[in-house]
């Protein structure tokens, strides 16, 4: 089936509706007008739509809402040479390597929080198969993703472990491919801070979504597990206090900001994408616990529309993007609600809006 | 001659630093080659992926920063030069560790930050080659 026939300006409308009973037509309109033109070559809206309707959620599983991940898992053998050598498709039994089955499962919980929260059918929202490659290098002290897929080396063993360890990267890693297919926010400076955020953003939901937590009980650590026991640090990240995460006589003091107060003017690391991010990380924070409750529910919706409506461009700051979330919370819970109130006042308190 | 990594960014935003300052003869036979032989003046304008590292090298008058995909071929062997020369520096046995951050000297600097040279805790010897040769590169998905 193909719905190429839907006229732009009749998706616009879509887009548009403000009634919440059609809200899962206007978020698959929204999606289908897309930001680049391989999400307009991709998805078949009315397939998307079905897929997404309310009532077709099943409670657990990745195979909520209908939707089925498809995942492949890569051995580079160490090597830096992509994708390395197939060790596991869907539906395969685990296998003896921790990673494989560490990256296999992280995959799975990452859809699930986008399909059961969201209704998103994988990264695309069309059904991307989701790649992950493992053992990439020697001794290499990073993950990262290349357009395509996932890339998790195996840390030195002497500061870092291997990076399957903590899903937060998982989920991390796997909103920068949902993030390629949305507001596609460049990787450079103020955006590039806010492209790392909403992967921090839904990493921690990704985690508190598996576990079942509320935004009270969660840690709102991202990478936690990975420092090796010689290391005098929690996590690589507090979303719930930036700046906090480590304090290591060898690799230093966590240098994150909470609050424009902090921010960082830097050329170095794209611009200081992985610092500044605190301040962004720090107001989300602070919404989800002014709400309460679980946190991907109403926080975590507000953040989706956002990067899935069509008020951000690739080059938005972080006063855009604030200015982004309150319209998003206006759109979807109303003038007067306590999400938009809470959205504004999260914002203020970290010093993006005045 | 100063010659100087700074690799920031990665999914950690850590930083880490290598330096080293080269003498005659060794400038000469052993590492003016190896500079010579990387485009400094030909750097193409390519966006970096998502959590890869940033690298910064200076080499003398010479500057430039890479990202990650980028360091391959002869950057990749300046690199890894400089930081196993640095690591041995420690250990005094060749070369010594350059004690400013030098790579700064055009960029902010970041406080607090990373000791100026690689961590002691060390899981290879120095002069060993820590990375296979470069493969990586543009389309290296096949796709």
């Amino acid at each position: 089936m193909h719905c190429s026939f839907v006229p732009p300006y009749l998706l616009r409308r879509l887009a548009l509706l403000e009634d919440r009973s059609f809200l899962p037509v206007a978020e698959a309109a929204q999606r289908a007008l897309g930001r680049d033109a391989l999400i307009r070559r991709r998805r078949n809206v009315s397939c998307a739509r079905m897929a997404e309707l309310p009532g077709t959620l099943a409670s657990t599983g990745p195979g909520a809402a209908g939707l089925h991940p498809t995942r492949q898992i890569n051995d580079a053998q160490h090597q830096e040479r992509l994708p390395g050598v197939r060790v596991r498709t869907e539906g395969e039994a685990e296998v003896q390597d921790p990673a494989v089955n560490e990256a296999y499962d992280g995959l799975g919980h990452t859809f699930e929080l986008y399909a059961q929260a969201y209704g998103r059918n994988s990264l695309d929202g069309a059904g991307e198969i989701l790649r992950a490659t493992v053992h990439y290098g020697e001794d290499y002290d990073n993950a990262f993703w290349n357009g395509t897929r996932m890339v998790f080396g195996d840390g030195d063993g002497r500061i870092f472990q291997r990076f399957t360890k903590s899903l937060s990267v998982v989920g991390h890693e796997l909103t920068h491919g949902v993030m390629q297919h949305t507001a596609n926010l460049v990787y450079q400076g103020q955006p590039g801070a806010l492209n790392e955020s909403v992967s921090d953003v839904f990493a921690a939901l990704v985690e508190q979504h598996r576990l079942g937590q509320t935004a009270e009980e969660a840690d709102w650590l991202i990478g936690a597990g990975l420092f090796t026991d010689e290391v005098n640090g929690t996590a690589l990240r507090s979303m719930k206090a930036p700046g906090t995460a480590y304090d290591d006589d060898v690799i230093g003091k966590d240098p994150q900001p909470a609050t424009m107060a902090g921010y960082v003017d830097t050329r170095s690391d794209n611009g200081g994408v992985h610092l500044n991010s605190g301040i962004p990380n720090h107001a989300f924070y602070r919404l989800a616990v002014q709400l309460g409750g679980k946190a991907w529910e109403r926080a975590g919706q507000i953040w989706y529309d956002t990067i899935t409506g069509t008020l951000l461009s690739p080059d938005s700051g972080f006063a855009a993007f604030a200015e982004a979330t309150a319209a998003a919370a206006e759109s979807r819970y109303g003038k007067e609600s306590e999400e938009l109130k809470a959205v504004t006042a999260a914002w203020t308190e970290v010093g993006v809006l005045e | 001659m100063k010659i100087a990594v700074r690799r920031t960014g990665g999914f950690a935003g850590l930083t880490t630093r290598w330096a080293v300052d080269v003498a005659q003869p060794e400038l000469r036979d052993v590492w003016m080659p190896l500079i010579d032989s990387c485009p400094w003046d030909d750097v193409p304008d390519d966006a970096n992926q998502p959590d890869r590292y940033v690298y910064s090298i200076i080499a003398g008058e010479h500057q430039v920063t890479l990202p990650e995909r980028q360091v391959t071929g002869p950057w990749r062997a300046l690199v890894d030069r400089t930081r196993d020369a640095a690591r041995a520096g420690d250990l005094g046995e060749a070369g010594r560790s350059g004690p400013e951050p030098a790579v700064d000297r055009d960029d902010d600097v970041l406080e607090p930050e990373r000791p100026v040279t690689e961590p002691s805790r060390r899981a290879t010897e120095p002069g060993q080659r820590l990375f296979p040769a470069p493969q990586d590169g543009p389309g290296e998905d096949g796709r």
